[in-house]
């Protein structure tokens, strides 16, 4: 990495050590203009669109603190020191510590190695480095993995950027995801299964499912973009309980379109699970007098339980790397915040991951092989948990 | 036959049954006397579960199967349009050829037909479960491990179990399917002990492939054929009632060269 400053020359002392005036006064001090209205901007705001400056600061940060003599004051008229005011009131110690670093000291990251080279071959990094041209370099082993990736939000600084939101994004996702396709999947299968009787109709539902399974994924996503963005985006961007800014592309916009490519897997297993029940178990049940919901209701569910579980989690496995079709949903670009309930902007591990893969940057290629590690390890838990439940419940139907 | 009410539990009139458009066994016209123990004897193939499947509508599980006659059970037609199905199967229980005990306790076993029907209470249900293991003869060898799965039982037991499990729910008439086919000799001796037990208060019907077992244990004996045709394509296989008397008449002095040549181990 590089610094354009020596941090410590700075102030005199260790950085993380300054109280958050010392921070904001270096900020002020050492920023140009337009760029601290951009801080102003990605740091406070969260948007990511261009922002009307003519607006007078009351207006524009309703709802945010501001000095109270700011209040009617344009905001391009404001000054460096006034900005960095509005910064400070905003943001904590530690946020400022990293604007510094990255505004200031112009930390950047200029290169990296891969694993295997930094464990075994440190003197040879060692001497690439000191051959560099790059002034002021220093070399740090840092793991862009840690605990502090999982709860950082997004940042356009890498060494402090994190998959919070996007992680956050993914567990809401996969639990309407689920609420949705588990019942619908179920009771689908168990009617297929236990109440139709083969005819033409039933016949052509069946495969017809076995075709959806089968469907690229994209085309679900068009499917959803279709119907639960547009069509009922009056519905899905929560306008009825007063969320105005997400047009229909929400967490449940996203979670319905994956419920609806899982549904087919969550269908198909289930009938699987339902069919290996032992006809004989049906045919004692009713022969007591059974009606058919009794029988399905106390003997085939419980004996079909451990295969249900075990689909269920997998197709679970499937939706959570599904890419495609959250982006074309709308998952947004960039999110900073923590999704606030089902009707907010959203993103998801995957998405995140191919948005910082095609960044120009080394480093953002870093933070997503991280993120690749965060799913993999999600994924594995998820189908550890599925061996798990299934051994639990057929050891306890046995 | 002379109506003697109450001395007939079933009496089948002109029954067919067909699979698709395929006749499995056509116009049986017999009566299962109450409080007795009749037994269908035939070759592999002839309708004889086709037929016993009838006198409790487990057919209606089978989406092609289709009825035709009537069943009737105290005088009423059990295929008539306002019988429940679910109803019938409650007063007419089935035990098949296969002990198919429900991965479930012993206990959970038996109790499960008296819980259908609503039975809650926990001192009912015990009495319920401790008097079907008894009637069961089974009772003496579990009643220490009620909470066993019924599977962990053996073959015999497992059978013994799923008799238990139809009696706790009072039926009037048992079916039984084979009940010994998959049993060894000490297991089926005690079955049919049982049977006999059983016969002073249920009306039972069974199946069997055992002439012996059929003479020790049933006091009517049915036998039923098979009869061919062939048609364009296709042979249609069907089973057809040949002789009906009491076991003991029948095997002593069967009236159709048939039944003969069928109890003396001849076929054709
Ligand atoms: N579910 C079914 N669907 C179609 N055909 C069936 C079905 N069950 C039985 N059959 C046909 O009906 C005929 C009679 O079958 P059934 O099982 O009643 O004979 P069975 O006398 O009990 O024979 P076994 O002594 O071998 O048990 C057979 O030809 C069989 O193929
Ligand atoms: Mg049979």
């Amino acid at each position: 990495m590089t610094t354009d400053r020596d941090p410590v020359a700075l102030a005199g002392r260790p950085l993380e050590e300054l109280p958050a005036t010392e921070l904001a006064r270096l900020l002020g001090e050492h920023t140009r203009k337009a760029r601290l209205r951009v801080l102003v901007r990605d740091e406070i705001l969260h948007v990511s669109e261009a922002i009307d400056t003519s607006l007078p600061v009351d207006n524009l940060l309703a709802g945010y603190a501001y000095p109270e003599a700011l209040a009617v004051t344009s905001f391009a008229a404001l000054t460096e020191q006034e900005l960095v005011a509005i910064l400070e009131v905003n943001l904590d110690q530690a946020r400022l510590h990293d604007l510094v670093l990255a505004e200031v000291v112009g930390y950047k990251v200029v290169g990296s190695w891969p694993l295997l080279r930094s464990l075994t071959d440190r003197a040879g990094i060692e001497a690439e480095v000191a051959a560099s041209e790059t002034p002021n370099a220093e070399l740090r082993f840092h793991s862009w993995i840690n605990f502090d990736f999982l709860t950082s939000p997004m940042s356009s600084i890498p060494a402090s950027a994190g998959v919070r939101a996007a992680l956050l994004g993914t567990i809401y996702i996969m639990l309407i995801t689920m609420a949705v396709a588990v019942p619908l999947g179920v009771g689908a299968a168990i009617y297929l299964e236990e109440y139709a009787t083969p005819n033409a109709l039933n016949n052509l539902i069946e495969t017809n499912i076995r075709n959806l399974a089968g469907v690229p994924s994209i085309i679900y996503g068009i499917l959803g973009l279709a119907i639960f963005v547009r069509a009922f985006g009056h519905l899905t961007s929560g306008a009825f309980v007063g969320v105005t800014d997400s047009n229909g592309r929400t967490i449940v916009s996203a979670a319905m379109t994956l419920a609806l490519l899982v549904l087919p897997i969550v269908i198909i297993n289930a009938q699987e699970a339902i069919r290996a029940v032992p006809w004989s178990i049906r045919e004692a049940s009713y022969g007591l007098g059974a009606t058919r919901w009794q029988t399905v209701r106390r003997q085939v569910l419980p004996a079909a339980l451990p295969g249900i579980l075990t689909g269920t989690i997998l197709s679970l496995s499937r939706a959570i790397g599904e890419t495609a079709p959250l982006i074309v949903v709308g998952a947004s670009a960039i999110i900073f915040t923590d999704p606030s309930g089902p009707f907010s902007k959203f993103t998801a591990l995957p998405v995140q991951i191919w948005q910082w893969t095609a960044r120009p940057q080394d480093q953002f290629r870093d933070l997503a092989a991280a993120a690749i590690i965060v799913l993999l390890v999600l994924l594995l838990s998820l189908n550890a948990a599925a061996i798990l439940l299934r051994q639990r419940v057929s050891k306890r139907l046995s | 036959m002379t109506n003697l009410n109450g001395r007939y539990a079933i009496q089948l009139h002109d029954v067919s049954v067909f699979y698709g458009h395929k006749p499995a066994i056509q116009h049986v016209t017999m009566p299962v006397v109450s409080r007795k123990i009749t037994a269908y004897i035939g070759p592999s193939g002839c309708g004889k579960s086709t037929l016993l499947r009838v006198m409790n509508r487990m057919n209606d599980l089978v989406p092609s199967a289709r009825v035709s006659g009537e069943v009737l059970f105290h005088g009423q037609n059990l295929y008539g349009p306002e019988i429940d199905p679910v109803e019938v199967r409650r007063r007419v229980g089935m035990v098949f050829q296969k002990p198919n005990p429900f991965p479930k306790s012993i206990y959970d076993n038996v109790a499960y037909g008296p819980r259908l029907l609503g039975v809650r209470d926990r001192a009912a249900l015990d009495q319920i479960v401790a008097q079907s293991l008894k009637q069961a003869a089974l009772w003496d060898e579990v009643r220490h491990e009620l909470k066993k799965s019924g599977l962990a039982l053996s073959g015999g037991q497992q059978q013994r179990l799923c008799i238990a499990r139809a009696l706790a729910v009072e039926p009037e008439v048992i079916l039984m399917d084979e009940p010994c086919s998959a049993l060894d000799p000490i297991s089926t001796q005690k079955i049919e002990e049982l049977m006999r037990d059983l016969s002073r208060h249920y009306t039972i019907v069974i199946v069997t492939h055992n002439m012996q077992q059929a003479q020790r244990v049933s006091d009517y004996t049915a036998f039923i054929s098979v009869r061919k045709e062939e048609r364009p394509n296709e042979e249609y296989r069907w089973g057809e009632l040949v002789e009906y008397g009491s076991t003991m008449e029948l095997f002593a002095h069967p009236q159709q060269e048939e039944t003969a040549d069928h109890i003396a181990g001849r076929f054709g």
